[in-house]
């Protein structure tokens, strides 16, 4: 009896541990893949303020993508800090257009500064050629 | 804010309207609910009154609650039962001009108005219902304001291209005379009722109305139980020929009854569709019961699409849709069937062309310098179809093969059929590699696909809201890239799509919109924004 349980225990227990073995190596696996693409997406993540003309964004691991917003199409433009954001001393500014598929475009992971400043000189690139539009 | 009470009001029959609209979206569904879950004879009596005195109440409280004024540079309308909303809507701002009048519109001599600014979403104004004066009163009075701030037709040059801000006022204009552009005579639009297959939608609402109701299904002159039975007693001793035979006429008959259906959607939607410009104002008229009358600015233009399916192609014929700035998915399902999206429901190639021709001067399709896409393209298109194809063929052969009592020939079948489905999407991929290709003329970009069935996609270089360039791992392997054109409508897919380009001709592409939305600061409906701004 006592031995036949020790026996199920173990069975039971090799089970478990084949189990928990399989499952830490799935998790270390998508852990991995995860920060992998994580670090391939900061990597090839830039943006580009070509003054007076507009942004340039450039994101994508594997499957690139180059963004190109005109200063002229842009309608708001939003500076976000989340809870994470602030704990890491960063922020996001988004632009918006009067798009419909890409409305909006975020520049993600700046410094908090960087962003008011990029929001203040895009505002006034936006109001110097609406200035010049009507006159 | 100052909260001046604006001094008009809706017609006075306008409860009607609103009674009908809240009855349709939300009480129907709850009274169709109501009747059907209750058996005895009382119930539904009492609900139905109750329904009908609540709908009365809301219709008479929402068109009483509504008031707007026409001033100097703009309609002030205030609206809303608990929450009150106090809109300025600027004539310059206003993109399209919208009437509808259903046969009960007719009837009580009322018309239904809707005006949209160029901002996605819901309209700046719906107005339901005037009488037909008033709404012509309206109406005219942003025509005639719209028609005055870009007196010049030329608006694909940059320096025409800031409409809603010229205006000085409220000015009639008699010197924009109106062109008619396009009307469509009834022998085409029997034509059109052959080849739109939108007989479907009248069979298929009557479907639905005749299986919700099984009183319904007893009025009709045939007897299913009678049929079903004398079906099965004679099947027995009737060979297959002969059944296959009564399929065969049975199709026929469907097939004939759906286009017959198709052609009088046609002659109903579509009676006496007349397309007129005045300066850059659109509008169109169609409807023989609900009589549509719509507008829209030639300015406003964010997209033009002709389409050819293969019946198009066998009678020589296209349509032209229009994607104008702002264009509402999302508004109301009465706004979204009378806007301004078509521009020619059927038309002949020759006729389009012109058309187009006279729209956006210097456009000519015929000539415009088309280069074809990669050379991977053909193989790509086809791996695009692979993915499903190959799995649904092999499950196919494998069934033929393996499912027990099928004859003998099932396999050999089956993999003929495999084989021709396989050949036919190698042949598609293939002709749809050759046809597609794009073409930068003017301030035009095109892009041309399809293989049997074909589409062509004419965007405006300064009319981009943003361009992004795609390179998946397989594009740049083969030196490709995609580039996507967003602009202020609400396109189902991208505005402009077009994959499997040369990274460099796709760069110079990608490099005509950035000039052109870089120094035209603001291209024609670039504002959106509410009339608050």
């Amino acid at each position: 009896m006592v031995l036949g349980h020790e026996l199920l225990d173990l069975r039971w227990g090799a089970a478990a541990v084949r189990t928990a073995l399989v499952a830490l190596t799935g998790a270390v696996i998508a852990a991995a893949a995860i920060e992998w693409h994580a670090r391939a997406a900061f990597a090839r993540y830039s943006w580009t303020h070509l003054p007076e003309e507009g942004v340039v964004v450039h994101q994508g691991a594997w499957w690139h993508k180059e963004i190109w917003l005109p200063v002229s199409r842009l309608q708001h433009l939003d500076v976000v800090r989340g809870p994470i954001e602030r704990a890491y001393g960063l922020a996001t500014l988004a632009l918006f257009t009067a798009g419909y598929h890409q409305y909006s475009v975020r520049l993600e992971g700046l410094d908090p500064e960087r962003a008011l400043t990029l929001r203040d000189t895009l505002l006034a690139e936006i109001r110097a050629q609406r200035l010049r539009a009507e006159p | 804010m100052t909260d001046t009470l604006p001094a008009d009001r809706l017609h006075p029959w306008s409860w009607v309207f609103h009674a009908i609209r809240a009855l349709r979206e939300v009480a129907l569904p709850a009274l169709v609910f109501m009747v059907v879950g209750r058996k005895d004879a009382f119930g539904p009596l009492v609900v139905g009154a109750v329904a009908a005195i609540l709908l009365v109440a809301w219709g008479i409280l929402r068109s009483r609650t509504f008031r707007y004024e026409l001033l100097e540079r703009e309609l002030l309308v205030r609206e809303g039962l608990f929450v009150r909303e106090t809109r300025h809507v600027p004539f310059a701002r206003v993109q399209a001009v919208n009437e509808r009048q259903g046969p009960l519109h007719r009837l009580l001599g009322v018309t239904e108005l809707v005006l949209e600014s160029g901002a996605a979403g819901k309209p700046e104004a719906v107005m339901r219902v005037l009488g037909v004066a008033e709404a012509a009163r309206i109406a005219g009075m942003l025509r005639s304001v719209s028609t005055t701030d870009s007196a010049t037709p030329e608006h694909a040059t940059p320096e025409h291209a800031t409409p809603g801000h010229a205006t000085t006022g409220v000015v009639a204009s008699p010197g924009a005379a109106t062109q008619e552009l396009l009307r469509i005579p009834t022998d085409e639009l029997i034509l059109h009722g052959i080849i739109s297959n939108r007989g479907f939608v009248v069979l298929a609402l009557a479907f639905g109305i005749i299986s919700q109701n099984r009183e319904l299904l007893d009025l009709l002159p045939i007897d299913f139980k009678q049929l079903m039975k004398d079906s099965t007693d004679t099947a027995a001793g009737v060979d297959a020929g002969a059944i296959l035979g009564v399929l065969l006429v049975l199709l026929f008959g469907f097939v004939v009854l759906v286009r017959l259906l198709s052609i009088a959607f046609a002659l109903f939607t579509l009676h006496d569709f007349t397309l007129r410009r005045a300066g850059d104002r659109l509008r169109m008229n169609r409807g023989l019961l609900s009589r549509v009358d719509v507008s829209g600015r030639v300015s406003g233009f964010q997209r033009i699409v002709l389409e050819q399916s293969l019946l198009h192609r066998a009678f020589r014929r296209c349509i032209v849709k229009v994607d104008l700035a702002g264009a509402s998915l999302l508004g109301t399902p009465e706004t979204a069937d009378s806007r301004l999206d078509t521009l020619a429901p059927i038309a002949t190639p020759a006729r389009a062309r012109s058309l187009l021709q006279e729209l956006v001067p210097g456009l000519d399709l015929e000539a415009l310098p088309w280069q074809p896409l990669h050379r991977s393209a053909a193989v790509r298109r086809w791996q695009r179809t692979t993915w499903w194809l190959l799995p649904t063929l092999a499950l196919v052969v494998a069934a033929a093969g393996l499912i027990p009592g099928l004859p003998a020939a099932a396999l050999p079948a089956a993999l003929v059929a495999a084989t021709l489905a396989l050949g036919l999407s190698v042949m598609y991929a293939w002709q749809w590699a050759r046809w597609s290709a794009f073409a930068a003329s003017g301030g035009v970009i095109a892009f041309r696909s399809g293989a049997w069935a074909r589409q062509w996609t004419l965007v405006f270089d300064d009319r981009a809201q943003s361009t992004a360039l795609r390179r998946s791992p397989r594009d740049r392997r083969e030196g490709t890239t995609s580039l996507a054109v967003d602009v202020q409508s609400m396109t189902v897919s991208q505005a402009l799509h077009i994959p499997y380009l040369d990274a460099a001709l796709g760069e110079r592409l990608n490099a005509q919109f950035w000039r052109a939305g870089t120094s035209a600061p603001l291209p024609a409906g670039a504002h959106a924004g509410s009339g608050l701004r």
